[in-house]
């Protein structure tokens, strides 16, 4: 195996050289050493591989002229500031908004050529020129869909309000009254309807409102530019003028589905579900650094989706909007056999519904632009709090798992996979090899094992040290200053608890079921139910516990489940909602960290940002829809500077060379899932999903992949990303605050950007720190 | 090779929902299998890597609008790499660049509706047309060589109908058909278009119902009913070595099939999903299977065992990697799949993962027998994810091959593979043997020696004269002497019984002691007896299931035979039939531990061994519980035979009376439960 030998003489291949392994580009073998340098335009025939939206394409657009418009006729100045002009018809069923510092007109109805130009129907040109899609449940339950305009409603009212105006409409065939206020706030646009403005005196309910669906919308390719959704860790759909058939939009329900509402189906499938949508925000650019704005969802957000059509689907138009659901369709269930019927929500979602539109002009007006815009914006509204971050060199995150639950001849008992004598021993051993920095994350420390008690926790396993072998763990941390952070779930309960009760403690779905679901371990006869925890049971058990923890002297809590599941709890007489569910979840972190010091989170969604000191398993890619165009680091682009986050473990992904340079690119601190105890001892456990673990096949992957990854990222460690280029397919430059560059080359070939010679499969750091 | 598989994939999807964004690098989950058939999740083994678009074909001659590829129902990649595609709805093959680029289209204006294509080394491009009828051969610079219309021979059938819908061809130019309703198997046809015969045609299964209606219904009505034909297969491809594989859909289990030159399937049992539309076989014999229906795809190695399954249908949110409607499948030489969507119009490309990379070269070196090489690849496939139950076999052979017997045996246990454990272990225990067979021999010798001495001395002198009679005492301790009464039983069952019962040399004390030790038995035999005459996996014993097992078949027959002989003139009392049935029991009760201990010194060349003293004590039981029957009751042999009948048939009474009143009671609570809920519901 000659090629193996040829992978030794580069230092970051020799960890991960896989002999012979036909590699993930084509042709990646023998190439590293070749001195040729292959030249930077555009390649014809580059690898299709590249050309595919799991990366980031280059911008071959940017000259093209970006058509501009005029304020419709017939709108009126109605309010301005410095940086805006707000203009509207009388009866405000369209708005333009005029940028000031170059003059660009953006409009909510496309203009009338474009319109007689797409051939729409009826329905959809009544859409486009409406203030507001709507969706409603007529006497039937049946779920339907119109306009103001196709619902024949009018304007009743028009007033000034503040720095904007307010409208009324009603829509007399449905007995609706709605008002819609629309403001500038320095240089943003504010869409809001409040909630207590909307009024239903017939029988029908509304269901969802979309204010303003067609704002800066664009037919075809007509203006150059992309749409940008939340979609895992970012998503580009281009304007393009042909391209295939779509027969969906993008509708990302934010914060995944409601467990109250939607009956969750498990079929056979083998697919997984989409990447996550954690954040309230999407975007248009018209024209690329020229203009675009960035759309963030305030009130209202928890039960919302964000909808982007290509064009191609129903309409040529690729528009994108926020929609607000204000009552969901459900099935109640009247027998254990799944008889029942199909109903919807009685009460209306109490919240009022607010877009704030953020304007970008120039070099700002593209993805990292919006990332930015949306980055001040959180900083300033006090939704991302600027920590302390590590300090050089970077943090590795290294979960250990403790104890597991194992089915013995009488019932279970916890079998060992990691001591905390054995953890100590295992992060001395990393240090030695040079892991200058670490967060250790201990889970299944809990009495039993991890799968055998929740939120029960308490004592320490005795099989793991107890009590004195957690301090003897975390004086031991603490005087390397390595935080510990101990691992604890609170959304689940593993059937009934001392702490817990199903009946009295479990939430329950808004058909009033108890919420629960039932875990599996294929292979061995293991199952449990696990129920749901109201959030307020939830905190006060977290409370009881960071005491606890904190007695312990523990520095650290790794909190699982409710930074990516939420979900509301119709128990009792006044239901929570999921805006509830997350002001509680919040306040249980806050209080945590408050207690125990600091406080990490996993997979959060945005209402978690401010109170985590580290973030976990951040999503790396997006879904991959056939209609994006791109994946962009979006929610990296955001966070990075102001919060440490981690990529999801390494030793799970089927290409680690690759993974490598993307946690490069995206600024993802490298993770790791360890035990000491080989892995297949978890075969037959409830944790059987994790087949490969054992440190001794792993401990030298994780100093060199993180010596890789620390080489980059310690240059800008809390600085803040200034640009995201991507000079030709497969390679992509990052520069940051500080200047400093990081250059990383995805192809099976060395390159040569700015005159920096890359190789293959690595990349390059200059500029700032570096030198 | 796996025969069936549980595929309890409800189960990973439920535990996936519920956990972060750990694994999410592909739109699917990637399983193995262990030797079981449980799934094993492990790393993606491909990950979407493209798409060849299929909107931006050029039209043959002026027309100036691209025609996009219409419901293409067949995908072929040659030995060049390039990707031959039946584009059915336009009459054409569409021939890419091995980077997916548009190079030419053959046959317009000849082709109807191609829906099979093959390309030979030569660069012959064979197309099944189903719209004519005929397959077509192009030369290689794409011009018409020859039709193969209907096959002209009596023995092809006149009324058999030629359809052809796919085609492959072997090194001497013979086709191999896939016709529709073509239940015989493939048409084989020469190259000159002469009709060979028929090829690997599927058989019916065995079917009661039809077998009952073959014997007593007239011809008239056989032909009426009789329309039920064996499935015919959906698709064929050659392996490099020419041995022809065929798919067939609606069988579950051979639904993909690897025939020899007579026809004869090499890979009985074959586990697949029941919807294998394509087939396509990588040049180092690892195969792959397409399930049009779920999207499921399965990669086998070239002996049959399961890799990886993966793969999934889209269910509206149209991610790349997700399939509307597959219907073709091809690999290239460099392991990439190549995925045709007959709805999408479109190719996807699908790259494999450096694990999976790692996989291909174990197995390729495994089977060809070079285990010193696979030893490295083995090891790292383990690294990674070390639940491989077919690299625990891989690193188990190689460790056989260096005399490693321990090592391998291990590996072999972890992977449950059988047959290659008893070798291991037949290994050790010849050194075993080899190494111990004079000590032990010599120890055994001895003992004996001083056995018949002892013996001798005390009947001669009295030697040990205390020692026999304390035993003797124990013996004839009542207790004692009740419970040992299970030997008398075996030698003497008719004194046995009459001493039962009218000696009292059992009592129910005694013979609920028994029945615990009963349940010992059982347990012990679970847990001890070798794995490899065992079904059961002993992490999946529930005790109280086993328990139920044991006691519920147990206490039915003493019931029900209580129950019969009370309206038989049986004259047995309850309480001498639940003693009567325990004894009965004996030889299991005796022989049930020693037979465990001795089937872990066996290894499968002995498994008659095994199977034959259980048998016996089976059958020794069943004899007793005759003569248990037949003594207790004082019944002649044909009352005898009547009761116990009686008895078995009263069991299944029971059996069935509980199943009743359980659906039963659940069917009511379910009913009134869904009243209250729907009152609760629309009232209040």
């Amino acid at each position: 195996m000659s090629a193996n030998k040829r992978h030794l003489l580069i230092a970051f291949l020799a960890v991960f050289s896989l002999s012979g392994v036909v590699s993930l580009v084509s042709g990646a073998n023998g190439n590293e050493t070749k001195t040729t340098v292959q030249p930077v335009p555009i390649r014809e025939e580059a690898d299709v591989s590249f050309r595919i939206n799991r990366f980031t394409s280059p911008e071959t657009d940017m000259n093209r002229e970006v058509p501009a418009r005029g304020i419709p006729e017939g709108y009126q100045l109605a309010a301005s500031s410095a940086a805006l002009e707000l203009y509207s018809d009388g009866s405000l069923n369209g708005i333009a908004i005029r940028n000031r510092s170059n003059g660009y007109v953006w409009t909510s109805v496309p203009s009338d050529q474009d319109i007689k130009e797409s051939g729409l129907n009826q329905e959809w040109e009544a859409s486009a020129r409406s203030p507001f899609i709507l969706e409603y449940f007529n006497e039937t339950s049946q779920l339907l869909r119109g306009s103001l305009l196709s619902l024949k409603g009018r304007t009743v009212e028009t007033a000034q309000s503040g720095n904007g105006i307010r409208a009324t409409y009603e829509l007399p065939d449905l007995g609706i009254r709605m008002a819609i206020e629309v403001k500038l706030e320095e240089d943003n646009l504010v869409v809001r309807i409040p909630n207590d403005s909307i009024e239903e005196t017939g029988t029908t309910r509304l269901a969802s409102v979309q204010p303003f669906p067609f704002f800066g919308s664009v037919k075809e390719a007509a203006i150059p530019g992309y749409m940008f959704i939340p979609d895992g860790s970012g998503a580009l759909i281009r304007f393009q003028q042909t391209h295939q058939r779509f027969d969906e939009p993008f509708s990302g329900e934010l914060y995944g589905a409601d467990r109250a509402v939607r009956t969750l189906s498990m079929d056979k499938s083998l697919a997984r579900s989409p990447e996550p949508v954690s954040i309230p925000v999407f975007g248009i650019v018209h024209g690329v650094e020229r203009n675009g704005f960035t759309a963030v969802l305030e009130d209202g957000r928890y039960n919302a989706e964000i909808l982007a059509y290509p064009s191609g689907v129903n309409t040529p138009f690729n528009w994108a909007s926020g929609k607000f659901i204000l009552r969901r369709a459900y099935f109640q269930p009247t027998s254990k056999s799944m008889g029942g019927f199909n109903t919807f929500q009685k009460a209306m979602n109490k919240d009022d519904l607010q877009i704030r539109y953020i304007f970008q002009s120039g070099q700002d007006a593209d993805y990292v632009g919006m990332a930015t815009a949306y980055r001040d914006y959180l900083t300033k509204s006090g939704l991302l709090n600027g920590r302390p971050q590590t300090a050089q060199p970077i943090p590795l995150r290294l979960e250990i798992l403790g104890a597991e639950k194992k089915k013995k001849l009488f019932g279970s008992s916890a079998m060992k996979m990691t001591s905390f004598d054995e953890a100590r021993s295992i992060v001395d051993e990393l240090k030695a090899q040079g892991v200058g920095q670490m967060s250790l994350v201990y889970s299944g420390w809990n009495d039993g094992g991890i799968s055998a008690s929740n939120p029960d926790k308490f004592p320490v396993e005795s099989a793991l040290g107890g009590d004195k072998g957690l301090v003897r763990l975390q004086e031991h941390l603490s005087g390397l200053g390595f935080p510990l952070y101990l691992y604890a779930d609170y959304t689940v309960s593993y059937g009934k608890n001392g702490n817990f009760n199903a009946n009295t403690d479990a939430a329950r779905r808004i058909s009033n079921e108890v919420m629960k679901s039932r875990w599996w371990a294929d292979g061995a006869d293991i199952s449990m139910d696990v129920f749901y925890m109201q959030p307020a049971k939830a905190a006060a058990i977290a409370k009881k516990d960071a005491s606890r923890f904190k007695s312990l002297g523990v520095g650290g809590v790794a909190i699982d489940g409710i930074g990516y599941q939420l979900f509301s709890d119709y128990h009792g007489k006044t239901p929570l909602g999921r805006a509830g569910s997350a002001t509680e979840y919040a306040a249980l972190t806050d209080a945590v960290r408050k207690e125990v010091g600091q406080v990490a989170v996993y997979a959060a969604n945005d209402y978690l940002f401010p109170y985590a000191d580290q973030l976990f398993d951040i999503p790396m890619s997006s879904s991959q829809f056939m209609y994006a165009t791109d994946t962009v680091p979006f929610l990296q682009l955001v966070l990075h500077g102001s919060v440490d986050y981690f990529a999801p473990y390494a030793n799970y992904n089927s290409s680690p060379r690759e993974f490598l340079l993307q946690m490069v690119e995206y600024g993802a601190y490298p993770s790791f899932m360890i035990t000491q105890e080989p892995s297949w001892k978890l075969k037959n456990t409830m944790n059987d999903r994790y087949f490969t673990s054992a440190f001794s096949d792993w401990k030298g992957e994780i100093s060199a992949a993180y010596q890789k990854v620390n080489d980059a990222l310690k240059q800008v460690q809390s600085t803040p990303v200034r640009d995201r280029s991507v000079p030709d397919w497969g390679i992509v430059e990052t520069v940051y605050e500080n200047g400093t560059h990081i250059i990383v080359n995805y192809r099976p070939e060395a390159v040569t950007v700015s005159g920096r010679t890359i190789p293959a499969m690595d990349f390059a750091v200059w500029g700032g720190t570096a030198g | 090779m796996i025969k069936c598989i549980r595929v309890t994939l409800l189960t990973i999807v439920l535990c996936l929902l519920a956990q972060s964004t750990v694994f999410a690098e592909a739109p699917y989950v990637t399983l193995t299998f262990d030797k079981k058939g449980y799934s094993i999740l492990t790393q993606s083994a491909y990950l979407p890597a493209g798409v060849i678009n299929g909107s931006a074909i050029p039209a043959a001659g002026e027309q100036a609008e691209p025609v996009p590829l219409s419901g293409p129902e067949d995908l072929y990649i040659d030995a060049k790499d390039h990707i031959f595609v039946a584009d059915t709805g336009n009459g054409r093959i569409i021939e890419f660049d091995p980077g997916g680029k548009y190079v030419r289209s053959i046959g317009s204006g000849v082709l109807s509706r191609p829906t099979g294509v093959f390309v030979t080394a030569d660069g012959g491009v064979y197309a099944a047309d189903y719209g004519h009828g005929k397959v077509f051969r192009f030369s290689s610079a794409g011009e018409l060589e020859k039709e193969y219309g209907r096959p002209q021979s009596a023995i092809f059938g006149k009324d058999q109908p030629y359809k052809p819908r796919k085609v492959a061809v072997d090194k001497q130019g013979q086709l191999y058909v896939v016709g529709e309703g073509s239940v015989q198997g493939l048409i084989q046809i020469g190259a000159e278009g002469e009709f060979m015969g028929y090829f690997g045609g599927n058989r019916t299964g065995f079917n009661m119902k039809r077998y009952l209606q073959k014997m007593f219904y007239t011809e008239e009505q056989l032909n009426q009913i009789m329309r039920k034909l064996p499935p015919s297969a959906t698709n064929v491809a050659l392996d490099p070595e020419g041995l022809v594989f065929t798919s067939t859909s609606g069988l579950a289990s051979e639904g993909i099939k690897k025939l020899n030159v007579a026809g004869k399937n090499l890979l009985p049992g074959l586990w697949s999903s029941e919807r294998i539309d394509d087939i396509t076989i990588s040049r180092t014999g690892h195969f792959y299977g397409i399930d049009a229906e779920r999207g499921y795809i399965f990669e086998y190695d070239s002996e049959g065992n399961v890799l990886f399954l993966f793969g999934a249908t889209d269910e509206g949110n149209q991610r790349l990697g997700l399939f509307k409607a597959p219907s073709g499948i091809a690999v290239n030489s460099a392991y990439s799949l190549y995925v045709l969507d007959k709805q999408r119009g479109l190719i996807q490309v699908l790259k494999p993962t450096e694990f999976a990379g790692l996989v291909h070269q174990a197995t390729t070196l495994s089977v060809d027998g070079r285990y010193e090489q696979s030893k490295g690849p083995w090891e790292q496939v383990l690294r990674l994810n070390s639940m491989f139950d077919l690299a625990h076999t891989g690193i188990g052979m190689v460790a056989y091959k260096e005399g490693n017997y321990q090592t391998a045996m291990d590996e072999f246990l972890l992977s449950s593979n059988k047959a290659q454990y008893s070798n291991a272990y037949w290994e050790i225990r010849r050194n075993w043997l080899m190494e111990n067979a004079s000590t032990y021999m010599i120890a055994f010798v001895a003992i004996f020696v001083a056995w018949a001495a002892a013996k001798r001395a005390y009947r001669s002198h009295g030697f040990g004269t205390p020692v026999v009679t304390g035993w003797r005492g124990v013996k004839r301790q009542r207790f004692i002497a009740q419970l040992l009464h299970t030997f008398r039983m075996l030698r003497h069952p008719f004194d046995g019984y009459w001493e039962l019962e009218a000696e009292g040399k059992a009592s129910v004390w005694s013979a609920t002691v028994l029945l615990g030790w009963l349940f010992v038995v059982r347990v012990f035999e679970l847990y001890q007896t070798n794995f490899l005459f065992t079904g059961t996996d002993t992490i999946n014993i529930n005790m109280a299931a086993e328990a139920m097992k044991v006691f519920v078949p147990f206490f039915a027959w003493i019931i029900a035979n209580y129950l019969v002989s009370a309206i038989n003139d049986g004259e047995g009392k309850f309480k001498n039939i639940y003693k009567g049935a325990i004894y009965a029991l004996s030889p299991y009760l005796i022989f049930g531990i020693p037979l465990a201990i001795m089937s872990r010194g066996l290894t499968n060349m002995e498994k008659v061994v095994y199977d034959f003293s259980q048998q016996a004590i089976i059958i020794w039981c069943v004899i007793l519980l005759f003569i248990k029957v037949k003594e207790i009751h004082g019944y002649e042999l044909g009352e005898t035979v009547k009761n116990i009948f009686l008895t078995i048939f009263a069991m299944l009474m029971m059996g069935m009376i509980a199943f009743i009143l359980f659906g039963l009671s659940n069917q009511v609570l379910d009913f009134i439960q869904s009243i209250y809920q729907e009152v609760k519901i629309r009232v209040g």
